[in-house]
């Protein structure tokens, strides 16, 4: 069948997905459907609990479904992981279920060219093969089952089926942290995650941890840091610290408040010295601030400062991520552990009580021996499950070249990726959207997987396949548990926490079965090690360590020469793109990176000054060469940047993967070498040394921000703590401080209120927190999966012709000493009350509405554009084009939402699809009924990890927004222009461990 | 006058405006009717309106009449669509003056304009289909024309008299 | 003896003014081989233009240049422009009428056909603009079922207004001063087709003394009215820009400023049409050094206008201690569009400064490479204001540079054909100066031949 055809024929099946059902999915899967499908009135929205399956971290989701059709996702608030936040990746999951470029269906290669094949085709044919390699006899290593990251039923199977079939099942992670697990095994005998109680904590140091990005669980330590950091005026009780020890100034430092840079490869060595001021003994003993400062290039004041702030506080240090895991990675984990130890922090702010997911131990060891199995020819077949080790691994280590070795190979990826490439069966999996499973996040909680929509191709779920083949291939002795499908398996593993239906739907209802009810670990799951932590303290004071091998502290050993014109590379992940899975999803990939703002395209990052030295200006292509490969990338001058060091983001440089992803950026991989954390066995992702040499060649730097600097125009306003405390607690005068540009307007909550119809109940409004956005963009992907917003694509991104309604902009401030101080402000419509884009439309395309809202009205917008020059913000977006879904994202698209036309104007509605629902929702209860706090959340609101965003009405004085707007924190941007925004900005709180203040003193002296 | 008279007249050609200015001048005196004397002009022949004691031309009235019209217009036109669907923008009042006024001012131009245009077609019997007696290709290029009506032989001499008394270059009887 | 005196001179004044009819209605022979070459070269720029349009109506506005914040560009830029060229027209015709300039007479015809013709050119930009043009009629006033009407508070439908009333007001002044010498060209034509043609246009024309009468009472209130239409309709265009929040654009020196700009412009642009003009039409005894002088002044004054608006537009800013009106004048100076900013400076109040010396301007050559340089410049003056004030506003996160692409080129090039289409079918076949008023009021050449003829 024609592609178009298959596509149309779904279209309109498609639709009809919730009542029919083919055999093959069974009738199982209308479960998730608690009211029969007859009851599913068009035009209602249906959700379903499910968990997000992006990253290991496992966030609970609710899926919100409309026809049969998954049109958005957002935070499951029942989930103890992410409490109803989702970051960026999690809000653009559907964009993989809907991915053009998915394998509509198994394909197998005969010479040379992949052809369709049927499912039953497929599993027998590696059935057979699988059989006939069991009983040739072959040792069990002959057949590998190489999966990602797994947990729960799924992972269960995946063994038990190795076993079955004679296979053995290698498990890859890109970013698998073993670092961290040994680590943890040496100083508390405990080879596990502990959850890091940043929400508990009053100073939190992280040592490369970009919890904030992608580190372990990005979402669940947002909204902790969160709570834990962010000021926002409305009670005056100080909030905690952050410390951010890095070599590059990531999105996380960037919210830290205060960045140490330190050389790539020594931010343990503050650690070390940390505990050695705590009086850690033994491997710290030595490392005296003097010494650490002189090999990390920071000042032993500092040093001390810092743990004197870890003594008196309740302080938590966070162990490196990727951006920092040299080949010592191992002790540099240690050496964080010995400082939590040292500050008391085990058993109080680390707790192993609770053990997290998102850490593999020996998985890239596992890849190496794999490797050196394959070249042998030892391996005989090779699956692939949710992993694309081709594109992950560094070239250098041959995992490509070896694969010719194996003679049979399969690959169960959704998309045609860099590994699929590499194999004669390509076995499309369904996507996490369309299938059952469950994942367990931490020691306690369980998420689970349900489908949400019918398969959108003709795919399959990849544990059936495997039971296909386990009852023709397996071994007869021990054949699955039940006779039934992937579902049968799930549900029989779950029988014991479900025994009847009811219970299960509840589960399916839940989305899980979350901490405090009395589950039993499953199988593979780490022991409680709660009492471990005292355990620990009481070693610490002894200075031994938990087990036996003393950990080497000496620096990482660097790849290639130093001196003269080489750089130490920084490679890391992005918040968009993670490892790389994420690619092809083309929100993602038009993401602005928080800190370069940079879309499309890799770059490289340079500290502006090298760059002038090397006479460099953004667009401006340069080769970077290691001694394992070379890139080519444009640089980006970053202030955040080392001048030793330059950085590359992962992610992008696909060659296969789909439209969005292939030949886009290049892949910094390419430059490592394949070393490993001698101790752990953990891939080395730094410490590799590179050199720069200019092409000549100029391409347009794909950047969203314009000038780093808000030339102090001040838009993004900050206070010291000391001063907020003041202002929240009511001692000082709001307005105290000096005046806003021009005339001083006092902008109040009551008067931006009167900005709508009087005898109308509402005036819709916002607070956003400065202190609390981290930048993470998460937003901006909510509101495009609302809003329909199209992609634009790199050519238009060029031409800054962005559709985002919010962004994010992020203004650099040089500080005294020369620290640089970040603002995040997120930037969208300000329905303003005196709105300059309203009157000079010639049409009344856009005008003010009774309930504040400054409306645009798409089919009356002839597009003079006037309104968008009038907006002082900037916010409106004008459609140059006729933007293009091509089938089937266009089946993600919100029908409550129109899809604009070419030429015209568009920008922020305050969702009022939303507020109209909850006008609907709220009709039946009498004309005067009026929509109450929390009916209702804008997406932008409901998704943002950090709470920064608090949306309402502004004429109920008892509202959160019109609290936090009336608060003494809160100011208008432009306020002198007296646009009478309903955005209230409350003020970035900075400067809390009072460094400037001090700094300040001897000036303020003369 | 009746459609026979129109027909019969005496026509002088004159160098300059001033020889047939004096003329038309003294056939008035002779007692020729001022309708019955055409002067046909290749040049404007603004000096001579007062000089010839016409009537002072009615086209200004056409114009003010349009002007105003123009003026009302405009404000009706901005104010009732104010009020036939107010629509609030820009945190101003519904309806604004200052805004009217824009309109209002180029109404009335607009209106008086074409309102003086009319003027001109109507008073100046333009477009005309028939051409009025008397007249030759040269009073567009560099002559002036007197033309008198006169039926009776008595009359058109006495035209004549006149006419050569003022050096007119040729004067001719039209009977087309 | 007295009566031979005056039969001389009316026989001296009457060969005169056969010359005026013969030299002016010669203009109206066949057309040559320069002038059809000429036209074919107009018609394919203007196929060029027409073909981009489509193509940008059909794509989207995206085949553009925009690169927001920069949102109005070349097409704006060129609308001011020709709105301005399309000022001096009738302030010649009009104010000059009124204030009885004798050296408008040559020139006037000239000028306002311009006005017109400039006035049609400006109007197809706001269209060509449009993200979707095919709703234009939005913007007019309509009644609907829907009680739909514009928004009288946008400057752009006052544009609307002004635009289209200027052109109906002086097409009318036009066709007015025309009649007259159609009825000459009528009186004069050869082929009978011709006959017909300049019969129906002249309306029957016969210059009695009663037409005379009421079109010079009519002429003049046309005049009156002319006179404040010419001073509101670019001070509409301006306040397009004033009205506006941009630093840059929001200022109220707008009006006065851009007025001065316009008749600067449309000055340049008579004499750069008129140049060519009288040499191809051997014209040069009607229009001589006496004219070009007079224009020339009239070119130094207002460009010392607008070199004193650019001055005090850059002190109110540093004044006034906003950072934006700051940022945006020095980075006018110096920043990232310094090139055009520079060129607009040069060409409007550096190179006009020569017309200080009577050399220059009686120089026929010199002046027709001042207007040129002084309509790139004012060109350049809109092109500054707009894209610069908005490639540089509040958000520096929204900073861009715009450069425009080849469909805006292609336009604006086709815009200039579509001007010059118009204007050579108009030398062609309508009278390209004031024939009878050009008798009232002899150029001196002729006024000095007239004494000759009389002497002899």
């Amino acid at each position: 069948m024609e592609r178009r055809d298959f596509l149309k024929l779904i279209g309109i099946t498609g639709a009809g997905a919730v009542t029919a059902c083919d055999a093959k999915v069974g009738p199982q899967s209308l479960i998730p459907y608690v009211v029969p499908p007859d009851n599913i009135t068009p035009g209602i929205p249906t959700w379903y609990a499910s968990t997000c399956r992006e990253c290991p971290a496992g966030c609970g989701t609710h899926v919100k479904t409309r026809e049969g059709r998954v049109i958005k996702l957002e935070g499951n608030p029942e989930s103890p992981v992410n409490r109803g936040k989702l970051c960026a990746r999690g809000q653009a999951a559907h964009q993989n279920l809907y991915d053009p470029d998915r394998l509509k269906g198994p394909k197998r290669l005969v010479n040379g060219e992949y052809v369709d094949a049927q499912w039953e085709q497929a599993t027998s044919a590696l059935a057979a093969e699988l059989r006939r390699l069991r009983e040739a006899g072959g040792d069990p290593g002959s057949v590998v089952l190489l999966t990602g990251l797994q947990t729960g039923t799924r992972e269960r199977l995946y063994d038990e089926w190795a076993r079955a079939v004679g296979a053995r099942r290698v498990v890859y992670e890109p970013f698998a942290y073993e670092p961290l697990l040994e680590a943890n095994r040496r100083v508390f005998g405990e080879s596990v995650l502990p959850s890091y109680d940043i929400e508990g904590a009053e100073f939190v140091i992280s040592f490369g941890a970009e919890f904030l990005e992608t580190w372990i669980s990005p979402v669940r330590y947002a909204v902790e840091w969160s709570r834990m950091h962010a000021f926002r005026g409305d009670e005056a009780v100080e909030k905690g610290i952050f410390v951010a020890v890095e070599p590059r100034l990531s999105m996380t430092a960037s919210n830290a408040d205060e960045w140490v840079s330190v050389k790539p490869g020594t931010e343990y060595l503050i650690a070390l010295a940390m505990a050695n001021v705590l009086g850690a003994g033994g491997e710290a003993a030595d490392w005296t601030p003097r010494r650490a400062a002189e090999a990390t290039g920071v000042d032993a004041g500092t040093i001390e400062r810092l743990a004197g702030l870890f003594r008196d506080k309740r302080s938590v240090a966070l162990p490196g991520g990727i951006s920092t895991s040299h080949s010592n990675a191992t002790a540099a984990a240690v050496a964080v552990n010995l400082l939590n130890r040292a500050g008391g922090a085990i058993g109080d702010t680390v707790r192993f009580s609770t053990p997290v997911t998102g850490a593999v131990e020996g998985s890239y060891r596992a890849i190496v021996d794999l490797v050196a199995a394959m070249q042998t020819g030892a391996v005989k077949a090779l699956l692939f499950a949710d992993t694309n080790p081709v594109f992950s691994l560094p070239p250098a280590l041959g995992f490509a070249e070896a694969l010719r070795q194996v003679p049979f190979r399969v690959s169960f990826g959704p998309l045609f990726d860099e590994t699929g490439a590499w194999c004669q069966w390509l076995l499309p999996d369904h996507t996490p959207l369309e299938s059952w499973g469950d994942w367990i996040p931490q020691q306690g909680t369980v998420g689970i997987q349900q489908p949400a929509m019918r398969p959108v191709f003709n795919t399959r779920a990849t544990p059936d396949v495997l039971l296909d083949v386990w009852r023709t291939a397996g071994d007869p002795a021990a054949a699955p548990a039940t006779e039934g499908g992937w579902y049968e398996y799930l549900r029989e593993a779950w029988s014991d926490r479900a025994p009847d239906e009811r219970a299960w739907a509840e589960i399916l209802r839940a989305g899980g079965v979350w901490e405090g009810a009395a589950v039993a670990p499953p199988a593979g799951q780490p022991t409680d090690g709660a009492n471990l932590g005292r355990a620990g303290v009481g070693a610490a004071a002894t200075g031994e360590l938990g087990s036996g091998e003393p950990t080497d502290f000496a620096p990482p050993a660097y790849d290639g020469p130093s001196g003269e014109g080489t750089f130490d590379l920084v490679v890391f992940p992005q918040i968009a793109l993670y490892d790389g899975r994420t690619a092809n999803r083309p929100w993602l990939q038009e993401l602005p990176d928080p800190a370069s703002s940079v879309a499309w395209q890799t770059w490289v990052e340079l500290h502006p000054e090298v760059a002038d030295e090397l006479g460099l200006v953004d667009g401006d292509v340069v080769t970077v060469e290691s001694a394992h490969g070379s890139v080519q990338a444009p640089v980006i001058r970053y202030p955040g940047a080392r001048r030793d060091t330059v950085a590359l983001p992962l992610g992008r440089g696909h060659d296969r993967m789909g439209r969005y992803a292939a030949g886009r950026g290049v892949n910094p991989i390419a430059l490592l070498p394949p070393t490993a954390d001698s101790a752990s066995g953990g891939f080395a992702w730094q410490g590799v040394r590179v050199g720069l040499t200019k092409t000549g060649t100029r391409v347009d730097p794909l950047r969203f921000q314009g000038s780093d600097s808000d030339e102090g125009r001040d838009l993004a306003e900050a206070v010291p703590m000391a001063a907020a405390l003041r202002l929240a607690s009511g001692e000082a005068e709001v307005h105290a401080e000096e005046p806003h540009l021009g005339e001083d307007i006092p902008l109040t909550v009551e008067r931006v209120a009167r900005d709508s119809d009087p005898d109308g109940p509402y005036r819709w409004g916002m607070a956003i927190s400065l202190d609390a956005c981290t930048g993470c963009n998460a937003c901006v992907t909510a509101c495009s999966a609302e809003n329909n917003l199209p992609f634009v694509g790199p050519e238009r991104v060029a031409k800054s012709r962005f559709m985002n309604w919010i962004r994010i902009e992020r203004y650099l401030e040089a500080k005294p000493g020369g620290r640089i101080e970040t603002h995040h402000l997120p930037m969208l419509c300000q329905h303003c009350g005196a709105a300059p884009c309203e009157p000079v439309c010639p049409v009344y395309a856009t005008y003010h509405n009774p309930d504040g809202l400054n409306v645009q009205v798409y089919n009356r917008c002839v597009g003079t554009r006037y309104c968008s020059n009038n907006c002082p913000y900037k916010v409106r977006y004008f459609n140059w084009f006729q933007y293009e879904w091509p089938e089937p994202l266009n089946w993600g698209l919100n029908p409550d939402v129109l899809a604009r036309e070419k030429g015209v104007m568009e920008k922020c509605t305050y969702c009022v699809q939303r507020i109209n629902a909850a006008k609907i929702a709220i009709k039946d209860q009498g004309p005067d009924a009026v929509i109450t706090e929390g009916m209702f959340q804008t997406a932008c609101q409901q998704t943002c990890p950090t709470d920064a965003i608090v949306f309402g009405n502004l004429k109920d004085p008892e509202s959160r927004v019109a609290k936090l707007a009336g608060g003494p924190l809160a100011y208008s941007a432009l306020e002198h222009l007296n646009t009478r925004p309903a955005n209230f900005y409350l003020k970035q709180v900075t400067d809390r461990s009072g460094v400037e203040a001090a700094a300040a003193e001897p000036v303020a002296a003369h | 006058m009746s459609a026979e008279l129109m027909e019969r007249g005496v026509r002088g050609a004159f160098y300059t405006i001033e020889e047939a200015g004096e003329a038309v001048l003294a056939l008035e005196k002779e007692g020729f009717a001022q309708e019955d004397i055409t002067l046909f002009s290749p040049i404007p022949t603004a000096e001579y309106e007062e000089h010839f004691e016409r009537p002072r031309s009615p086209v200004r009235y056409m114009t003010i009449t349009g002007g105003i019209l123009g003026c009302i217009t405009g404000f009706v036109l901005t104010f009732w669509t104010f009020f036939a669907w107010p629509l609030h923008v820009g945190g101003k009042p519904v309806a604004s003056f200052p805004v009217a006024v824009v309109i209002m001012f180029e109404l009335t131009v607009l209106l008086g304009g074409l309102f003086s245009l009319a003027a001109v077609f109507i008073f100046s019997r333009i477009p005309a289909l028939t051409m009025k007696p008397g007249y030759h290709p040269r009073f567009s290029e560099d002559l002036f024309g007197v033309f008198v009506h006169a039926s009776e032989e008595q009359g058109k001499r006495s035209a004549r008299d006149v006419l050569n008394r003022f050096g007119a270059l040729e004067v001719s009887d039209e009977a087309e | 003896m007295a009566d031979t005196v005056k039969q001389k001179s009316g026989r001296a004044q009457a060969g005169v003014f056969r010359r005026v009819n013969r030299d002016i209605l010669s203009t109206l022979q066949k057309p040559g081989l320069g002038w059809a070459a000429g036209m074919a070269v107009v018609l394919t720029v203007l196929a060029a233009g027409v073909t981009a349009e489509i193509y940008q109506i059909k794509v989207g506005l995206g085949v553009a240049g925009y690169e927001p914040p920069v949102m109005w560009a070349v097409y704006i830029t060129n609308f001011v422009f020709w709105v301005g060229i399309a000022h001096s027209g009738t302030l010649i015709s009009a104010i000059l009428f009124l204030f009885r300039a004798q050296f408008r007479t040559a020139v006037y015809r000239v000028s306002e056909t311009m006005t017109v013709f400039a006035v049609m050119t400006a109007g197809l930009f706001p269209l060509i603009h449009l993200g979707r043009v095919w709703y234009f009629y939005y913007l007019a006033p309509y009644p609907n079922e829907r009680l739909l009407w514009p928004n009288f508070r946008s400057p752009l439908v006052w544009d609307f207004f002004a635009i289209s009333t200027y052109f109906t007001i002086s097409s009318v002044f036009l066709y007015v001063g025309l009649i007259p010498d159609i009825a000459a060209a009528r009186d004069r034509a050869r082929t009978k087709l011709r006959r017909r043609l300049y019969g129906a246009l002249s309306l029957g024309w016969q210059g009695t003394d009663s037409q005379w009468r009421h079109y010079n009472r009519a002429y003049l209130f046309l005049a009156g009215l002319a006179t404040p239409l010419v001073l509101s309709v670019h001070s509409v265009v301006s306040w397009d820009f004033a009205m506006a929040i941009v630093p840059g654009w929001h200022s109220t020196i707008f009006a006065p400023y851009f007025v001065a700009g316009a008749i600067f412009s449309g000055v340049a642009m008579v004499i750069t049409l008129v140049v060519p003009l009288r040499k191809a039409f051997r014209l040069t005894d009607y229009i001589d050094e006496y004219h070009l002088d007079r224009l020339a002044k009239l070119l130094l004054l207002t460009s010392s206008i607008v070199f004193y608006a650019y001055l005090v537009e850059i002190w109110t800013a540093w004044y006034s201690g906003s950072p934006y009106e700051r940022a945006i004048f020095w980075d006018r100076a110096f920043g990232q569009y310094a090139w055009a900013s520079w060129i607009m400076y040069g060409c409007n109040c550096i190179i006009p400064l020569s017309l200080w010396f009577k050399r220059v301007r009686t120089s026929w050559f010199w002046m027709f490479i001042v207007s040129i340089f002084v309509n790139v410049g004012m060109w350049f003056e809109r092109f500054v204001i707009i894209i610069q004030s908005l490639a540089h506003e509040f958000i520096p996160y929204q900073w861009d540079y715009y450069k425009p692409t080849w469909v805006e080129m292609a336009i604006t090039a086709g815009s200039f054909a579509w001007f010059l289409m118009w204007f050579l079918l108009f030398i062609k076949f309508l009278p390209s100066m004031a024939i009878s008023e050009l008798k009232e009021l002899l150029p001196p050449r002729l006024r000095r031949q007239k004494k000759e003829m009389e002497a002899a």
